[in-house]
């Protein structure tokens, strides 16, 4: 098979043009996504977050078909404003027009997170080196994005930022790269430590603070098909001034915060019980604290060591 | 069928709720394999979901029945809830929402202190809801429970006090049938479960689950029409319950729009319900074009939005005398928006 055409062969004019018309169909690890918008925020965010991306087939078939424009209504007219819609669904509010980019990453997630029942969908960072790959659970806030994002500048494939899709058979998981959402200060940390960085528009005022997205990277994207094999589970617990710490998880409080980073546990009951208590049985898990990314990322390359085959 | 045509299925179904419903009619039919990987895996999903949703429903009521027992010794489930626990064909797949309950008028009170008691509160708190809820509807404002997130809606009948049709909620009450394994739980009599749900379909002026609610009903309709009995008493009953109009109209539809089986002559001692010539070509236009799911993308066109305007004007002007009307449209179309709904709350 010949390699797919990706975002990047298409000008912004192009984009532009098919997400107001067609939509556009990208394919992001195992899913399709069909995006439509007239929004030039979004054919902006796309043709810098995306490029890499393979278009989809002409008679593929798209998992979600999302759309993000301005809501009818007098407003649009005094302060316009953004809104995601699946099909006809709006799962949110509206948000002020400029946090249109932002609204459709956190929409797809949405689509994911409460549609997709065949993985076992944990609201957590996954990232991979020499076949070995971590799980990064982490409330917003833990510094998850952020140290996945210095990993991937350090040669590791970066499989998920937010939203890790475990196999209920293989206990692999399946890689679904997204641009990374980065917020405040860890928006300045990575442009100042890794300069090749390549960031959508900076949103100034979202509920989150300032947001703005990193481009994965190309290997990331391109090798998406690949699962990634479970090595161990690591909580990061960022902590600005705090001392550089690690620190051994129980397997059964392990499970229990897995549980709780679950979006559908309920739903596949009895197999999701199965594969969370196989994977903290079989693979250690850790508490890292850190108090800055270097040190984070010193832990993690430490765990790593431990965890890789001797030579 | 080509795999683009199955993202509109996927879209369209995901859309109207009904996912979860398609992979069991697929599954019951043999037919599931004919489905390509990617959209079944979206059907399986959305099983999954209304089995985990089924289980939860179940769950819920076996422990409200627990919480009623020393205020309402026979509490009747209504739609989704009673399907799923007396296991009847309609729950297979079926998207849940709300626990709908139909308690006596005069245990209402009672009901409602002990569910405040167990942790379901009150939605709704403004003068005007409370008023609009308990003088002139069929409920209590919904309950929620912060907890637990389910959301009950207590009934007391199953039209508005206000409304057109007058139904004998006692009558109902004492036809209900008990739940075996399920002590002081009861569904509604299976015609009168019928006619609650073209009632629900038929009566109200927002259909925003039209075929889901008409595929409940020819669930139904083929699941209890196996019995001769079932449709000698159908037409009776709905007259009883002066709700012959909306059984009238919900059968209409399942024939011509589900294929459903309907034995000739049933519908002849429906026919003083039977609308006018041009009222029905005016229902035919608005149903019609209401009950099928809507591609997603597709603008709703002038076609649909008078349709629903139609259904919707219908739907309150059966369900509240004209001065009601008047001044509830008031209210929600001029005040609240306004100044408010907690600004200006007094009646």
């Amino acid at each position: 098979m010949s390699t797919p055409l990706t975002v990047s062969t298409l000008s912004i004019g192009a984009l532009r043009r098919v997400l107001r018309g067609p939509g556009l169909g990208v394919r992001a690890g195992t899913l399709g996504l069909r995006v439509f918008s007239s929004l030039s925020a979004v054919a902006r965010g796309i043709h810098t977050l995306y490029s890499d991306y393979p278009l989809l087939e002409p008679d593929a078939f798209a998992d979600f078909r999302v759309r993000v424009d301005g809501p009818p209504g007098p407003r649009r007219w005094l302060r316009p404003q953004a809104q995601f819609y699946l099909g006809r669904t709006a799962p949110f509010q509206p948000l002020p027009r400029h946090h249109a980019m932002a609204m459709l990453e956190w929409g797809v997630n949405w689509c994911v997170s409460s549609h997709l029942h065949r993985y076992l969908v944990l609201h957590a960072a996954a990232a991979e080196r020499d076949g070995r790959t971590y799980l990064f659970p982490g409330a917003s806030g833990s510094g998850k994005s952020t140290l996945v994002a210095a990993l991937m500048f350090s040669g590791w494939r970066l499989l998920t930022d937010e939203l890790v899709l475990l196999d209920l058979d293989t206990e692999t998981v399946k890689p679904f790269p997204r641009p990374l959402g980065l917020k405040n200060a860890a928006i300045h940390v990575i442009r100042r430590d890794f300069p090749p960085a390549t960031l959508g528009e900076v949103v100034n005022d979202t509920s989150k603070g300032q947001v703005a997205h990193l481009r994965p990277n190309a290997r990331s994207v391109q090798q998406a098909d690949l699962p990634g094999h479970i090595a161990g589970v690591v909580f990061p617990h960022y902590r600005a001034g705090a001392r550089a710490e690690l620190e051994e998880a129980h397997p059964a409080d392990t499970f229990l915060a897995l549980v709780n980073q679950s979006f559908n546990y309920q739903v596949l009951g009895e197999c999701a019980f199965r594969l969370l208590s196989s994977v903290v049985r079989r693979v250690p898990a850790y508490h890292v604290h850190y108090g800055t990314l270097d040190e984070g990322h010193g832990l993690i390359r430490k765990i790593d060591a431990q965890t890789s085959p001797p030579l | 069928m080509p795999l683009t045509d199955w993202e509109h299925v996927i879209a369209a179904g995901r859309e109207s709720g009904l996912l979860g419903r398609l992979y069991w009619t697929l599954w019951r039919a043999g037919e599931l394999g004919a489905v390509p990987a990617a959209p079944a895996a979206h059907l399986h999903s959305a099983w999954l979901a209304a089995e985990a949703q089924r289980r939860a429903v179940i769950r819920e009521v076996d422990y409200l029945v627990d919480v009623l027992a020393s205020v309402a010794p026979r509490v009747v489930l209504l739609k989704g809830a009673a399907y799923a626990l007396a296991g009847l064909p309609p729950a297979c797949g079926r998207q849940f929402s709300d626990i709908d309950l139909l308690v006596p008028r005069a245990a209402l009170d009672a009901v409602e202190r002990r569910l405040n008691r167990a942790g379901w509160l009150g939605t709704h708190h403004g003068v005007y809801d409370q008023r609009y809820y308990r003088e002139w509807m069929h409920e209590l404002p919904p309950l929620r429970h912060p907890q637990r997130g389910s959301t009950l809606d207590v009934h007391h009948t199953i039209l508005p006090e206000t409304a057109r049709f007058r139904p004998d909620a006692d009558a109902l009450v004492s036809a209900s049938r008990s739940v075996p394994g399920h002590p002081g739980l009861a569904v509604l009599a299976p015609e009168d479960m019928v006619i609650h749900s073209a009632t629900h379909l038929f009566v109200d002026g927002e259909i925003p689950n039209g075929l889901r609610d008409l595929l409940d009903l020819d669930a139904l309709l083929r699941h209890f029409g196996g019995d001769a009995a079932f449709w000698e008493a159908l037409p009776g009953r709905a007259r009883e319950l002066e709700l012959g109009a909306p059984l009238w109209l919900a059968l209409r539809y399942c024939q011509r729009m589900l294929g459903t089986p309907i034995p000739r002559g049933c519908g002849d001692g429906l026919v003083a319900d039977a609308p006018s010539t041009a009222g029905l070509a005016m229902l035919d236009a608005c149903y019609g074009r209401l009950l099928v799911p809507q591609v997603p993308e597709a603008r709703g066109g002038i076609g649909r939005n008078s349709a629903a305007m139609a259904i919707f004007l219908r739907g309150h002007w059966l369900r509240m005398p004209l001065p009601l009307l008047a001044r509830h449209a008031f209210r929600k179309g001029v005040v609240v928006p306004l100044f408010g709904d907690g600004a200006s709350s007094r009646p």
